[in-house]
């Protein structure tokens, strides 16, 4: 990498110790601070002058320690306009024109009575503490209003962006805040997934004069070290690394080169601030949409786990079943009794069964989360509903007494029947298949002013409290269950069927044992449903 | 007695076929809806099966197509979810419907039942089913033998059941043949109470209805109780 800097040149200040800068195109400016140097000497040159002439015409009233006293104001008054050098200045000056003016002989440095080269003495040590207290105290104020600036805007930057979740909308807050703050040109330039940097935000007033340049932007973000176009100390265009440790996050670019508005030390002491503020929140966006990729990404690795687990063996037992039982069917050498032969056949159909309510399950869940569901809703018969899933599942409850208790005056429910009725079936099923056979299921449907509940009771092997929210969960299997097949899918679909009517499923331990499923539905699905699919 | 196949899939095809020829029917095949319709017209079927989802025609059009020449008895087959797909097949003039997978007696129950309507155009004076007896021509019905009060309505739309005895019948199509010109979807409502005055009147458990069974999203079907 070659450098692009012609003269490279450290910087250093409170806030820039770990910051190296780079000037490009160096040049030197006939308005630096040198030349604001000679306007302060030239002035107190004046200012010394003037007091000699106003002291001359009344020289015969005052003293000439009255005199020496005036020669003092000159000295303050450059401490605290212009610093410590030329309150030096005009004290030396002062003691000259002092000299010359006004200690006889007059017009002359000789001094007739020594005894004035002590005043001149006293008065030079008085006239350099007063400057370099008053200079002293100046140069603490400037620097407090400094700090408060600095504070000022980087509080402003870091409320603006403290909420701030997308990086892109941090970018703008940046750009923004910068922008205002300083009323240049700001563009932000950060990574993209692949690490290539690209232009984030910019600001539309002032727009950028000139294309970012790529090979300095690379630079910059590759070593973390700023670069400045424009004079030496007072950079016009600046390209500031957002940079938090060792890690480099994006690029500040701010400024204008060639319109001859340089930064101040000053400014650039705040544009590192906030630069430094800037990177910190970028890193924290970035680190934390990392996180949530992360998350995301182990979530999706468990469903899919589940999903091969559940499948391999949900799908593999009912056709190794159905394989075993086919092959003693149709092998010549095996006689089988009708018994036999009727129990073989029992299995083929169940195992096929198993398989479709498999299969069933698993397009729900597919049509469920793919958004692909379409609602079919119409007015429905509570009674008439439970009446079917019932009737369907019917070989399913075997010798169970099941209960039915409806009222008659229940008005009729606003949903999609087959779907409703297929929540019902898993609620069902999922009742017979963790309780005893011969023990009763109770269904019971109430409704309300605003809501029907339809309670599915069994009397089995119940549910433990911390379990009550999981077993929604897709694929999610109780350990004590573990022993009875099943996929951990039905009960999710319900969930999935009664949020899609704006209602849920919740699950609470019977007691004294059992557990009671209670399916509660808006009567009518809340308006703003009818439009989603 | 000839079945005519339409479905694309040879292993539903050869299990029909198995289970059909069994019961003594003649089976004639169709992979595609264009041979089906060319064999509709040309075997002169009893019956055909036909699979709604087709890979060169739609099934509804062939039965579309079949429907305009022919009112030979049509069973499609179908999948679960399509509820709508059913009732457009249904007004369109299919005979009924049995949902993949099916069982051997379920679709011999169809076929029968088709046959059967196809041969008596007019239903029979007297029905009876399971314990419930029906007189139109007296308009008398009776339960365990005890007679049964109905309201008109209840005795027309009972009567549009009886003699649709183990078919299908949409909700529309109970609508227009017993309210006439009700046409209004939201009118199924009044369907479904009127259903429930009746199983209460002649069900034994109108919570688990034996007699009139709701076929979901789609409509009523009266049977025989299991």
């Amino acid at each position: 990498m070659t450098r692009p800097a012609r003269n490279p040149e450290k910087v250093s200040g409170p806030l820039t110790q770990s910051l190296k800068w780079r000037v490009l195109r160096t040049r030197w400016r006939r308005q630096g601070p040198i030349w604001s140097n000679i306007l302060a000497y030239l002035s107190v040159t004046a200012m010394v002058a003037g007091l000699t002439v106003l002291l001359w015409i009344p020289r015969h009233v005052f003293e000439a320690v009255n005199i020496a006293l005036l020669y003092l104001l000159p000295v303050l008054f450059s401490a605290v306009r212009w610093g410590l050098y030329p309150a030096f200045y005009a004290a030396v000056l002062g003691v000259l024109a002092f000299d010359y003016f006004f200690i006889p002989p007059i017009f002359s440095y000789s001094v007739s009575d020594l005894r004035y080269l002590v005043s001149f003495a006293v008065f030079l040590v008085v006239a350099t503490l007063t400057a370099g207290l008053a200079s002293s105290l100046q140069r603490q104020t400037r620097e407090a209003q400094r700090r408060e600036r600095t504070t000022a805007s980087l509080y402003g930057l870091s409320r603006q962006i403290a909420m701030v979740q997308d990086l892109r909308d941090v970018g703008q807050a940046i750009v923004r805040h910068v922008g205002q703050t300083f009323g240049v040109p700001v563009a932000i330039v950060l990574p993209d997934a692949d690490g290539r940097l690209v232009e984030t935000s910019q600001t539309d007033s002032p727009p950028l004069g000139r294309p970012l340049n790529p090979s300095v932007l690379q630079w910059v973000y590759r070593h973390g070290t700023a670069v400045g176009y424009g004079g030496k100390h007072r950079p016009e265009l600046l390209y500031m690394p957002l940079k938090t440790e060792d890690t480099v996050h994006g690029v500040l670019c701010l400024g204008e080169y060639g319109l001859d508005h340089p930064f101040s030390p000053e400014q650039r002491q705040i544009i590192e601030s906030l630069c430094g503020l800037a990177a910190v929140s970028v890193a924290r966006v970035t680190y934390e949409t990392q996180a949530r990729i992360a998350a995301l990404t182990a979530e999706s690795e468990r469903l899919r786990t589940a999903l091969l687990d559940s499948l391999s063996h949900e799908l593999r037992t009912p056709v190794t079943a159905i394989m075993g039982a086919i092959g003693s069917l149709s092998d010549d050498q095996i006689s089988l009794s009708t018994q036999d032969q009727e129990e073989l056949v029992s299995t083929i159909r169940d195992s096929v069964m198993r398989m479709n309510r498999l299969i069933t399950n698993l397009l729900g869940m597919v049509r469920l989360e793919s958004g692909l569901l379409r609602l079919n809703r119409r007015a429905c018969d509570v009674s008439d509903m439970i009446g079917v899933v019932v009737r369907q599942m019917r070989e399913t409850i075997g010798s169970r007494p099941v209960s039915i208790q409806v009222p008659e005056d229940l008005p009729p429910l606003v949903a999609d029947e087959v779907l409703m009725e297929q929540a019902l079936v898993n609620i069902l099923s999922n009742a017979v298949k963790y309780s005893p056979s011969h023990s009763p299921i109770h269904i019971t449907a109430i409704g309300s002013a605003s809501s029907l509940r339809i309670a599915i009771r069994d009397f089995g092997v119940g549910i433990d409290p911390e379990e009550k929210e999981k077993i929604f969960e897709k694929f999610y299997r109780s350990a004590k269950t573990q022993n009875v097949p099943g996929t951990g899918l039905g009960l999710a679909i319900c969930q999935g069927i009664a949020r899609a009517h704006g209602g849920q499923v919740t699950a609470t331990p019977g007691s004294p044992q059992g557990t009671i499923f209670t399916l509660e539905l808006p009567w009518t699905p809340p308006s703003h449903e009818d439009k989603a699919p | 007695m000839t079945i005519l196949i339409i479905d694309d899939e040879p292993q539903i095809r050869r299990v029909l076929r198995v289970m059909l020829q069994a019961q003594g029917y003649h089976i004639v095949e169709a992979a595609t809806g264009a041979d089906g319709l060319v064999f509709a017209f040309t075997t002169d079927p009893d019956c055909i099966l036909l699979d709604i989802s087709l890979p060169d025609l739609q099934g509804i059009d062939v039965l579309q197509s079949i429907r305009r020449q022919s009112d030979v008895p049509v069973i499609i087959l179908t999948i679960h979810e399509e509820e709508q797909q059913k009732v457009r097949a249904l007004d369109l003039g299919a005979d009924d419907y049995v949902t993949k997978p099916f069982g051997a007696r379920e679709l011999m129950a169809r076929i029968r039942v088709a046959l059967r309507h196809r041969a008596s155009t007019s239903s029979p004076a007297v029905i009876q089913v399971g314990p419930v007896i029906m007189d139109f021509e007296r308009r008398l019905v009776e339960r365990h033998g005890e007679p049964v009060r109905l309201t008109p309505i209840e005795y027309d739309l009972l009567r549009e059941l009886a003699s649709n005895l183990g078919r299908v019948l949409t909700h529309r199509h109970l609508l227009q043949q017993v309210w006439g010109d009700a046409t209004d979807t939201t009118d199924a409502h009044y369907l479904r109470i009127y259903i429930g005055h009746l199983r209460k009147k002649i069900e034994d458990d109108p919570a688990r209805p034996q007699l009139i069974i709701t076929e979901p999203g789609v409509g009523y079907r009266m049977t025989e109780p299991e």
